[in-house]
């Protein structure tokens, strides 16, 4: 039954008995941009694409998609598949050794939740606890990252984060319990490099 | 099964330092309306390229080549000497269907459908559909017969293109073709690609572009070896552009000039 509804909602000219217009016409990459690109977006921010690349790797996923549409299995989940060609781009993106060294300047906003400037001091904390979180969330592998941020930043609950990746809900709860554990971990080693006198 | 407490929430079993850090996190944020039409120009573009044109790594760039070239978007200056003519666009169908989602986007309304397929379509500020006839070659001239006594005739004005009406008026679409039509002549010849990037900025001379814009302008100085110039730029742009996505983008092509 769940696959019907699937169908109808991909196919909506087909529940309706007439043909498809521009925009419902199935399997075409400007339709699947038209629903999706927002969800592209978000999924490359969660799996630590910087601003200035978000515009090329967004480019890169519907180029794929445009390539790949006709494997669709349209009974499965178009996110899950989406996300599938995001998590393979951004792995390519993470082996470029400019991505490797650069470390990005994460903008703060001008004023605090209160609707105060903040400090200079308060400023580069932010901007300093920023930096130090994206480079903690690095070091895990993607579907972590991505689980963890949806959860602890972008506060989703386990059930959308389920839907949105196409994964049953136990493996979201497993895969946060690991990303949380790994972070940590991740803290500790950085915390004792620092207390060695290390760069990081 | 029972939902985890959040690290950052009152309860949640993180660490002090972990919760400082979670709790200075920005949320993944949405799309702009400028960068959804950016977009959705860019994937009109890919929709517009044959799947088996695409060749892995190098997609990309052929599809940023098409972008002039396939037939997408061709500028047609209206021909009249001595005229303040506007720039017109004739653009073909994937664009056509961006500038009406980018109208659609402004308005709040629903885009509207492809023409043909839906039947019901508002002409309205869009472009009429040239006819067969026109789109055809105009023949060759019949050679005189012999003996025919010949005048020198001043060849006839070209009449405007019958469909060279605005078909997009919407200003930030127009910038964003005129500065993709830079980028793809940037590899080829960066001093056309130069050319459009002034073009835009007297066109635009406060677009919303302006940023792209510049950073398009010290590329193509770059490669056309004015480093002092494209270094000057470059600097300025940084300068206006802190804390934005461009600082790093202007760091990284100002490195390169060292």
């Amino acid at each position: 039954m769940d696959g019907v509804f699937r169908m109808i909602r991909l196919f909506p000219w087909a529940a309706r008995g007439s043909p498809p217009s521009a925009v419902e016409r199935p399997l075409d990459v400007v339709a699947v941009h038209a629903e999706y690109a927002d969800f592209v977006f978000r999924s490359l921010q969660r799996l630590g694409v910087r601003p200035p690349d978000l515009d090329d790797l967004r480019q890169e996923v519907f180029l794929v998609v445009h390539k790949r549409l006709h494997t669709f299995d349209t009974g499965s989940p178009m996110q899950a598949w989406l996300f599938g060609i995001c998590k393979n781009i951004v792995a390519r993106h993470r082996q470029r050794a400019y991505v490797r060294r650069e470390t990005t300047a994460i903008p703060v906003p001008e004023t605090s939740s209160e609707g105060v400037l903040p400090s200079p001091e308060e400023s580069l904390a932010t901007k300093q606890a920023r930096a130090e979180l994206e480079e903690l969330l690095d070091e895990l592998d993607l579907d972590k990252r991505a689980v963890l941020v949806m959860f602890e930043i972008d506060e989703l609950g386990c059930e959308e984060i389920a839907e949105e990746l196409g994964v049953p809900v136990g493996t979201v709860h497993s895969r946060l319990h690991k990303a949380r554990k790994a972070f940590e971990k991740a803290l500790v080693r950085r915390q004792a490099r620092l207390s060695r006198g290390g760069r990081r | 099964m029972k939902e985890p407490t959040r690290w950052r929430d009152a309860g949640g079993s993180a660490p002090p330092r972990v919760r400082e850090l979670f709790t200075s996190a920005q949320p993944t944020r949405k799309m702009t309306q400028l960068e959804l039409a950016r977009s959705t120009a860019q994937v009109a573009q890919i929709a517009a390229t044959p799947v088996g044109v695409l060749p892995g790594v190098l997609a990309k760039k052929i599809v940023m080549a098409i972008l002039g070239i396939g037939g997408a978007v061709a500028l047609v200056v209206a021909p009249r000497v001595g005229q303040d003519v506007p720039l017109m666009l004739k653009v073909a169908e994937p664009i056509e269907r961006v500038g009406a989602t980018v109208e659609a986007a402004g308005s709040g309304g629903p885009a509207p459908e492809e023409p043909g397929k839906s039947g019901e379509r508002s002409t309205e500020g869009m472009e009429s559909r040239a006819t067969p006839a026109a789109s055809r070659p105009a023949p060759l001239p019949k050679k005189p017969a012999r003996g025919s006594v010949t005048k020198k005739v001043a060849p006839p004005m070209p009449s405007p293109p019958v469909s060279a009406e605005p078909v997009m008026e919407d200003s930030i679409t127009r910038e964003i073709v005129m500065l993709e039509e830079a980028r793809r002549l940037m590899a080829t010849s960066p001093s056309e690609a130069l050319g459009r990037v002034e073009a835009h900025a007297r066109e635009f001379p406060a677009g919303r572009l302006a940023a792209e814009r510049e950073f398009l302008a010290i590329d193509a100085l770059l490669r056309l070896g004015r480093k002092g110039e494209a270094r000057a730029r470059g600097e300025a742009l940084l300068e206006r552009s802190s804390g934005t996505p461009y600082e790093v983008r202007v760091r990284r092509k100002l490195d390169e000039m060292r």
